[in-house]
């Protein structure tokens, strides 16, 4: 029987418009214990305390079988842990091995603080040969692609001597080669005696390195097991226990003629031969892991990023979008994923922020005529509920009313079909609600909508179809009554090989 | 170009004010006072407003007997919210209207249907669907209380049918007391209907969540949906949605 190196009990922590509670979850010696759920759930949360990042609310937290409290809790876990997140942090100016051996470098005299790189670039050089990685030791990080720095971040909880590592889904950018040295490495941290928490996204993984798995939802454990015992089903069953998809405001409309269509889409590899069709009055909705390429199709769908082949076709006619104005010109809209980088406008402030799209039917001889656009987009403001300070700067407002704002900018521009990426992430439930109620509204009054979203109860919830992404292509399209989220979250999770074989 | 924005505008302002001058719509909105006398001419032929000399009055044609709501900002609430209740309803629905100011609003919305089969309690529903041919009218019979029936022959009446849905009207909604009404005949006829009804729609203004009535008609989670307007307070959406209930705000935002 194993150390157990870290056990949580009844650990809760709560921040602005989340909360976890009664998590108890415990790390062995030796094992690699998989983390799964929802974005949002809560597994970077419990991360950040297990790494001392943040402090619990309340519960017990015990490490090698002592319990520590407070400050001191926290500087152990610190100092006994490794976290290892998908936006890899490494410093981009210097070489890979500085990267890798940060906290360990060798100096030739630690009073000068002078390093010996001969020995730094002999232990970069051996690692890098033991497992035969695919960079080089002079290779300057900023001139890495994702996959090899995501394998020099690997490295460092490889070579450090944290008992607690901690991966937050390490393979999700690497190729099937990669993955194999990951899982190397794995093995040789296992051996070592630490123990990894694992996120991951994957059902494919989760047999092949798990030793023991937990689920969490709406930051409650669903459960733990080991992996020995269960199989790809219980897995999908634990996944989509406990759903809610009786809260959503959906409104039955009459689907009417098709207004959309894109067939044989194709983006360098990443996107094959993605067709979809859109009605009037319909709700479609498109779902994915991170990396199926979600968010692509929407760059491809707006224009802003160019498909290599494929046709698209508004109302029956062809056309041809290669880039956003023809997508706004033919009545496209897109409320982008990234809600702060892609579609605010930082220096503007609310009002501008709405009005931006429309402009042009507010043009009046060589002007604007601002009296009646000021009142325009007071009006869209009080229909959304969105509360007004005067002079205040968008970036002031919640995420809630962000994303709000953005919809009335595309709704007062007259848009027609609505590409939503990821509406309701990061908002609080006040906004869902009228998030999904303007959605409904759209949709009532004849506009169609392609809702992306990786939370599979919203989808369930809100639309009349589902398509989903994986292997780089729609792998599933049903309509939501013929559909289970079992089904779902078994095609999402689909790879190459499965499919291939099928 | 923008027609529509603009009477939107109008409509708008003129049921802030109730009345408004063609000379001061044409300043605000930068157009000749020609283009305002049409727009004002399409939303007289709307029944919306009545043209005077210079300028227009919001429409009130109807007794007060027939209008419960006092204030133009309920009205409009009122409006908005039969606009999406229409959407609940196909036709040839068995549907029941139980009496209230809104049901009253939802009824005018919902005789634009085709060949429903309409249950109420509530006299001035009944006479929204005595004019519509189309839609077929049963009365409920039982004793008259301020325009509506109740009691136990109401009751008994009752048992004869099974509804596709029913629109209950609540004077107040709390998470602690769930939904209450302000007499108890109206609250035992009230669950008396929701137990022969499959879709329950609780329809509740704003303002009356966070707010008790005396009798209770059941908890929060009894109906399949609760229908208001978007203006209700964050608090309400976010509890409401975290107790697994379908909320429906009637946003009206989108000009298609």
């Amino acid at each position: 029987m194993s150390r157990t190196i870290l056990r949580l009990k009844n650990v809760s922590k709560r921040i602005e418009g989340f909360s976890l509670q009664n998590i108890d979850i415990s790390l062995k010696a030796g094992e690699v214990h998989v983390l799964m759920g929802e974005n949002g759930s809560g597994k970077s949360l419990i991360m950040q305390i297990v790494s001392g990042f943040i402090s619990a609310d309340g519960g017990s937290i015990a490490y090698m079988g002592e319990t520590f409290k407070g400050k001191k809790l926290q500087e152990t876990l610190a100092d006994n842990s490794i976290y290892i997140r998908q936006d890899a942090t490494m410093l981009n100016m210097v070489s890979i091995s500085e990267n890798i051996f940060f906290t360990k470098l060798p100096y030739k005299s630690k009073f000068l603080r002078s390093i010996d790189y001969n020995k730094l670039n002999a232990m970069t050089r051996e690692l890098i040969e033991e497992f035969n990685l695919p960079f080089g030791v002079f290779d300057q990080v900023n001139r890495l692609g994702l996959a090899q720095r995501q394998i020099a971040e690997i490295c460092r909880a490889y070579i450090s001597d944290a008992s607690i590592v901690i991966l937050d889904e390490p393979s999700a950018a690497l190729t099937e080669h990669e993955k194999v040295i990951l899982y190397k490495m794995i093995e040789r941290i296992k051996a070592r005696n630490a123990g990894i928490f694992y996120i991951t996204h994957r059902l494919d993984e989760v047999l092949e390195i798990g030793d023991t798995i937990t689920v969490i939802k709406d930051g409650k454990l669903i459960g733990t097991k080991r992996t020995k015992e269960c199989t790809n089903r219980d897995i999908i069953a634990m996944l989509s226990s406990n759903y809610f998809t009786n809260r959503y405001p959906k409104l039955d409309v009459e689907l009417g003629k098709q207004i959309y269509a894109i067939s044989g889409l194709y983006h360098s590899n990443k996107l094959l031969d993605v067709s979809l069709e859109l009605h009037k009055g319909e709700i479609l909705g498109i779902t994915g892991l991170a990396g199926s390429g979600r968010t692509l199709l929407a760059n491809c769908m707006f224009g802003s990023t160019y498909y290599q082949r494929g046709s698209v076709s508004i109302n029956g006619k062809p056309v041809s979008i290669k880039n956003a104005y023809t997508a706004i010109a033919n009545g496209i809209a897109l409320i982008p994923e990234d809600r702060l980088s892609e579609s605010i406008f930082r220096y503007l402030d609310l009002f501008e922020n709405i009005a931006f799209s429309s402009l042009k039917r507010f043009k009046q001889f060589l002007s604007i005529n601002s009296n009646f656009l000021e009142q325009s987009v007071f009006d869209y403001i009080a229909r959304l509920n969105i509360p007004t300070h005067t002079n205040a700067n968008i970036l002031e407002y919640s995420g809630g009313n962000q994303q709000k704002a953005i919809i009335a900018k595309w709704v007062m521009s007259r848009a027609k079909i609505f590409i939503l990426d990821e509406p309701t992430r990061g908002v609080d439930n006040a906004a869902k609600i009228d998030i999904y109620n303007s959605i409904g509204d759209l949709v009532k009054k004849g506009a169609g909508v392609i809702l992306i979203s990786s939370d599979i109860e919203e989808i369930i919830g809100i639309c009349d179809r589902v398509a989903v992404l994986a292997c780089n292509t729609i792998v599933l399209n049903s309509p939501i009554k013929e559909t289970t989220k079992e089904e779902i979250v078994e095609y999402s999770t689909k790879t190459m090989g499965e499919s291939n074989a099928n | 170009m923008y027609a529509k924005e603009r009477k939107r505008i109008i409509k708008k302002f003129l049921a802030e004010n109730g009345k408004v001058s063609v000379g001061s719509l044409s300043e605000l909105l930068e157009v000749s006072e020609v283009t305002i006398r049409r727009d004002l001419e399409m939303l007289e032929d709307e029944g919306f407003l009545q043209r005077t000399h210079g300028g227009a009055i919001i429409n009130e044609t109807e007794p007060p007997l027939f209008s419960a709501a006092e204030d133009t900002k309920t009205l409009a609430q009122q409006h908005e919210i039969a606009d999406t209740a229409y959407h609940f309803i196909a036709d040839g629905d068995i549907v029941m209207l139980m009496h209230g100011p809104t049901n009253l609003a939802i009824a005018k919305r919902l005789a634009k249907h085709q060949n429903l089969t309409v249950l109420t309690n509530d006299l001035l529903i009944a006479l929204e669907f005595a004019a519509s041919p189309t839609n077929k009218l049963i009365m409920l019979g039982g004793d008259l209380e301020n325009h509506a029936v109740y009691g136990q022959l109401a009751i008994n009446n009752l048992s004869h049918f099974s509804l596709n849905h029913i629109f209950v009207e609540v004077d107040g909604i709390t998470l602690k007391s769930g939904l209450t009404v302000n007499s108890i005949s109206k609250a035992s006829l009230i669950q008396q209907a929701c137990s022969n009804a499959n879709i329950v729609t609780v329809v509740c203004l704003p303002d009356n969540f966070g707010t008790d009535a005396f009798f209770r008609v059941g908890p929060v989670t009894m109906p399949s949906r609760i229908l208001t307007s978007p203006s209700l307070d964050d608090r309400f959406k976010r509890d409401l949605f975290d107790k697994n209930i379908r909320l429906y705000t009637s946003v009206d935002l989108y000009e298609g």
